[in-house]
């Protein structure tokens, strides 16, 4: 289950200095608030060093200025830092959104045997899940962690500003931050990823289980299920204790780097004082400038760990930026039936089913019907066509153009699957998916072709109706009709119908839709009923993934073979009515 | 959720308690350092105190140790039993009213779930930053009691001012969750209906709808960022105004020498200290109003309108009763007395024991309605059926097996999706496998019954996943089994062959097929015409 991969730290790091170079001039002044922020900050700790020495030489005129100072470089230091966290949020949503954005779209396009290898739940997992885990750090941490960052490096600079020895004795503690960091990242990159993995799991199981509700309620395995989704539950607990322990051990080496830090400040202290080098106010600031950074030092060292979760979920993300997109070809402009041939077409799934040169060729508007047992390799054939699936060898044409390996333009190919997929939301926006600036005029003929009139006009809002999961429920008859009113707007050179009816049961009405959608259009049905493949012009017979014969369906019938065979067992078992 | 966790929870709030505690007394010890070291130069009275610093800060991590491996069993552990109980009610028999987009549960069941867990996260540390408060005003007053009790006044106030913020703030984060939540429900849907996507070319018209809800996502950000800007202001302005008027104070005190240098440094870190938890506590409000914005939904849908008539939580006790599976060899009789659904009925028909029957429907949701009511998670409109003489019950165990005809395959093994949570012998498996002419996919050369089957089963073709559901249903030999349109994707040749073994197999059982294909009408003892409301229909005998 890795057919999408996860991007490696370095291409993420260029994603996303790609995204903030779109934005320099904002990350500047981004860059700039946070800046003064912490340099307001610094006035602080200053400033009360300053009233020590004043105490100390007994200067009671100079305490008034210095609490106004205070109270001043505080409230600018407020301001300011909510200015810089405020364009650094905005900053970070903008970028987030264009990711989702970028994320989703190469999702839909990506090529579907990649996306069926991947199942829907890594999918869904990226365009969202790991869109949020990112997002609640880009609102939430990131704004601090950029101050904090800051302000570390300013108050570093004002320690040595009122002793270089200072600063070095705050140094003293890095040694130990850097240790604890190292190993934090080493050891907390895998155990984060392994929770985010068996989150995944659990989403993957969640989302089956919300998917197949009715199923799981009428099989009254409600229970067995709730426990099945429970233990993904169990596991990811077991991960993030895990996970958690590796943080810990990496927090209680940062208090230690405190405590060296402050001691050896405080040691510095006591030198410089003695030596005359400083004040006791002096000391006092470098003791405060240190003790003020422990907050700011966390929140950079203590975000690693929400940021690392939030750079597996952006890694994750960018993984999917990656996959190559699904080859998109011009379509051709001119519209017109084509040929279509199939030609010595050979193909093997890892699981040993193959399909051995097939051939056939479809005249410009013929329709052509496939025939065989179910694993015959129908469905194989109609991906091969369709370009979902390339073949290992041969060729499919249409005019002679291929879907591999050319640049010409190609006609546009339609699809009926056997699952419509009915989207959540109006009636009329599930048609214009297929032609986004189809009028009204064009959405209720389509239905109409499809004979779906009457029942779309008994709908609640019409064609504003809300269908789909969540909306008005269409039956499936309906669902199907709608998905053909789809393709006929959609408007395809080449048809192909896996099956396109047969969730509905043959249902007449949609046989009639079908053929009418048929009408000037090279079409290859998959018959899985044979009077389909009675009315076409050419039926190609498979057996375990090769033609055993092709011809007319009379001249089949009358050559008493494979295909004479299952036509009488389906005349006998036929429609009797 | 927190019942069963208050020794967690507690341990939570001890550790975080000791943790700020410690971190209060730091500048306590650095004020002592100044008096007691640095000001008279004593070098032992500076290794002195700095073994204090030192015991002091291993007290600390010690105490963030306890706290932070408590709150994590505690929080997790809270997260599933939440998840476990709302996955509870959605498989739930009883149903839903009101229907819910998958996305829209899913966002439910994902991070409104963790959200909602935080509250243990929420209430410790907010322990934590009241203690931490507490232990810096105590400090205060031991130095100077004008000190503490200005610590002790201002805090609430900056706080009570603070709060009024919190309501836009909280609306505002509330508003920014919803509009994630549509964004990310949009892309499940978006991403389930791949196929129709690309079997109409329409990719760049999905992509132009999911980018109008992802513009309407970011702008709930913006203004859910500026509230918070405004908010950070307010906070952090009160605080300076705060640690301005303690310096002002303790600074006058010092001068007057009623407190030390080393006190007044201990009184300015304190004030510098408290900056963090009392910002902190501000915030308390905020995270408690996304916590409340979560629970609220998970409760919605936990306390959701059922579809049918009886009690949620009876359902789920009794659905704990053991499913009669066992291998019946009679079937049972079934009655329909009047039975009405929307687009059916009322049916008036007496299935004999043992018999095959078909329905066959006007209209074809009538049979998915009937199913429905079979199934036990649909209350008929008006009658009844009495199965083996008692009266179905929706929401119940029964007799009855009704699954939908919409072939639903689950990632895992073959064998996983046969037995589905069932454990059922090789034999029973291979004759459910024969009837359903599962031969093309249980082949040796695939792995049997370990087959490995992707999610949805999409690695298998429509003909492949409706013939694994049906020796699902097969295998678990129900004393009667309704079966709506089992064959509709299958070729004729497998058609033909399943009726055949059907009769075979489920010799002596009642079995009604729902609207069924000619070549498996043909092979049954009667057939019933269900007419829609209104239409009272004959029964007839082939």
């Amino acid at each position: 289950m890795t057919a999408i991969p996860v991007a490696d730290p370095r291409t993420t790091r260029r994603l996303l200095a790609g995204l903030l170079g779109r934005r320099r001039w904002r990350v500047a002044a981004a860059g700039l608030a946070t800046c003064s922020a912490a340099v307001a900050g610094l006035v602080l700790p200053a400033t009360l060093g300053r009233i020590v020495d004043a105490v100390i030489s007994a200067d009671a005129g100079a305490l008034p200025l210095l609490i106004a100072v205070i109270a001043a470089a505080g409230l600018a230091h407020g301001l300011l830092a909510a200015l810089g966290r405020l364009l650094v949020a905005q900053l970070g949503e903008d970028v987030l959104a264009e990711l989702r954005h970028s994320v989703l779209a190469r999702l839909l396009r990506l090529p579907i045997a990649t996306v069926e290898r991947a199942g829907r739940g890594d999918l869904v997992s990226r365009a969202s899940g790991d869109a949020r885990v990112v997002g609640d750090v880009v609102t939430n941490l990131l704004p601090m962690v950029v101050g904090s960052i800051f302000t570390v490096a300013i108050t570093l600079v004002g320690m040595s500003a009122l002793h270089p020895s200072f600063a070095l004795a705050a140094l003293a503690a890095v040694p130990v931050q850097a240790l604890a960091t190292r190993r934090y990242l080493r050891l907390g990159r895998p155990a984060y990823l392994a929770a985010r993995d068996a989150q995944g799991e659990r989403s993957q199981r969640l989302l089956e289980a919300v998917d197949a509700a009715d199923a799981i309620r009428a099989m009254r395995v409600s229970d067995d299920r709730v426990r099945y989704v429970d233990d993904a539950a169990a596991e990811v607990v077991t991960r993030e204790v895990y996970a958690t322990g590796v943080s810990i051990a990496f927090w209680n080496k940062l208090n230690l780097a405190e405590l060296v830090g402050l001691s050896a400040v405080l040691a510095v202290g006591f030198l410089l004082v003695g030596s005359g080098d400083t004040t006791i106010g002096g000391a006092t600031a470098a003791a405060l400038y240190f003790h003020a950074l422990f907050g700011p030092v966390g929140a950079v060292l203590g975000g690693v760990d929400e940021l690392q979760r939030a750079s597996a979920a952006l890694s994750r993300m960018a993984g999917v930026l990656s996959l190559p997109e699904r080859p998109t070809r011009l379509a051709r402009a001119e519209r017109r039936a084509v040929e279509l041939a199939v030609d010595h077409v050979s193909f093997a799934y890892d699981h040993g089913f193959h399909l051995d040169r097939v051939t056939f060729r479809l005249a410009p508007g013929a329709t052509g019907a496939l025939v065989g047992a179910s694993g015959a390799g129908k469905s194989t054939i109609a991906a091969l066509v369709l370009g979902t699936l390339t073949p290992d060898a041969g060729r499919v044409e249409f005019d002679g153009v291929s879907p591999t390996g050319d640049s010409r333009p190609l006609p546009r190919v339609g699809v009926a699957g056997q699952e419509p997929h009915t989207f959540a939301c109006s009636l009329a926006e599930n048609l214009r998916l297929a032609k986004p600036a189809a009028g009204t005029d064009e959405l209720r003929d389509a239905l109409a072709a499809v004979g779906a009139q009457g029942w779309v006009d008994r709908l609640p809002d019409g064609l504003a109706t809300v269908v789909g999961a969540g909306g008005h429920a269409l039956a499936v008859v309906e669902e199907q009709q709608l998905a053909l009113a789809r393709l006929l707007l959609h408007d395809p050179d080449v048809l192909v119908l896996d099956e396109a009816t047969a969730a509905a049961g043959g249902e007449r009405s949609l046989d009639r839709a079908v053929a009418r959608l048929a009408q000037g259009r090279t079409t290859l049905t998959i018959a899985h009923r044979l009077d389909q493949a009675e009315h076409a012009d050419h039926v190609v017979v498979l057996d375990q993934g090769r033609v055993v014969e092709q011809g007319t369906h009379s001249e089949l019938v009358a050559a008493a073979g494979h295909y004479t065979r299952i036509w009488e067992a389906w005349s006998r078992g036929g429609p009797t009515d | 959720m927190l019942a069963g966790r208050r020794l967690l929870l507690t341990f939570a709030i001890v550790g975080f308690v000791g943790h700020q505690v410690a971190e209060a007394l730091v500048p306590v010890v650095i004020g002592a350092v100044l008096d007691s070291a640095i000001a008279p130069g004593d070098p032992w009275a500076l290794l002195i105190w700095l073994s204090v610093l030192a015991v002091l800060f291993v007290a600390l991590l010690l105490a963030w140790r306890l706290g932070e491996s408590s709150i994590v069993r505690a929080g997790e552990g809270g997260a599933r039993e939440v998840r476990r109980a709302l996955m509870t009610r959605i498989l739930s028999p009883a149903g839903f009213a009101r229907r819910r987009t998958p996305g829209e549960l899913l966002s439910i069941a994902g991070s409104d779930t963790d959200r909602t867990a935080d509250i243990i996260w929420v209430l410790s540390s907010a322990a934590a930053r009241v203690a931490a408060v507490l232990t810096a005003a105590v400090s205060l007053l031991a130095i100077s009691v004008w000190l503490g009790l200005m610590v002790l006044i201002a805090t609430p106030v900056l706080l009570t001012l603070l709060h009024v913020l919190t309501a836009p703030l909280e609306r505002r984060m509330d508003a920014e969750q919803a509009a994630a939540a549509e964004a990310s429900s949009v892309a499940a849907d978006l991403l389930t209906g791949l196929r129709a996507l690309s079997g109409i070319g329409a990719e760049d018209a999905a992509i132009a709808r999911f980018a109008e809800v992802n513009q309407r996502s970011l702008e709930a950000s913006r203004r859910a960022v500026a509230a918070k800007a405004r908010y950070t202001v307010a906070s952090m302005a009160g605080s300076a105004l705060l640690l301005a008027a303690i310096a002002g104070v303790a600074g006058t005190e010092a001068m007057a020498g009623e407190i030390t240098i080393g006190q007044l440094v201990a009184v300015l870190g304190l004030a510098q200290f408290l900056h963090w938890p009392v910002s902190a506590l501000a915030f308390v409000g905020a995270e408690l109003g996304t916590v409340r914005a979560s629970a609220k939904r998970v409760a919605a849908v936990i306390d959701d309108d059922t579809a049918l008539s009886v009690p949620t939580r009876s359902v789920s006790a009794s659905h704990h009763a053991p499913v009669a599976v066992g291998t019946p060899t009679h079937g049972m009789e079934v009655v329909f007395d009047g039975v009405m659904t929307p687009h059916a009925g009322p049916v008036f028909a007496r299935i004999r024991r043992g018999a095959h029957s078909a329905l066959r429907f006007a209209d074809p949701r009538g049979a998915t309605e009937l199913q429905e009511v079979l199934a036990g998670v649909r209350d008929p409109l008006g009658g009844r059926v009495v199965v083996g003489g008692s009266v179905l019950r929706t929401g119940e165990p029964g007799p009855v097996l009704a699954p939908p005809h919409h072939p639903t395959v689950f990632s895992g093994t073959l064998r996983d999706n046969v037995e589905l949570h069932r454990t059922l012998d090789l034999p029973t498996l291979d004759a459910a496998a024969h009837t359903a002419v599962l031969d093309d996919v249980l082949t040796p050369g695939r792995g049997g019954w370990d087959l490995t089957i992707g999610e949805r089963g999409l690695t298998l073709s429509g003909g492949q996943r409706q013939r694994v559901t049906l020796a699902r249903a097969l295998a678990r030999r129900p004393a009667v089994l309704a079966l709506h349109e089992p064959t509709s994707a299958l070729d004729s040749v497998t058609e033909a062959a399943i009726a055949l073994r059907l009769r075979e197999d489920r010799a002596n059982l009642t079995t009604l097929l729902l609207d069924p294909s000619p070549a498996l009408a043909h092979a049954v003892d009667e057939i019933v015409d269900v007419a829609a409301p209104g239409v009272r229909l004959e029964q007839a005998t082939v």
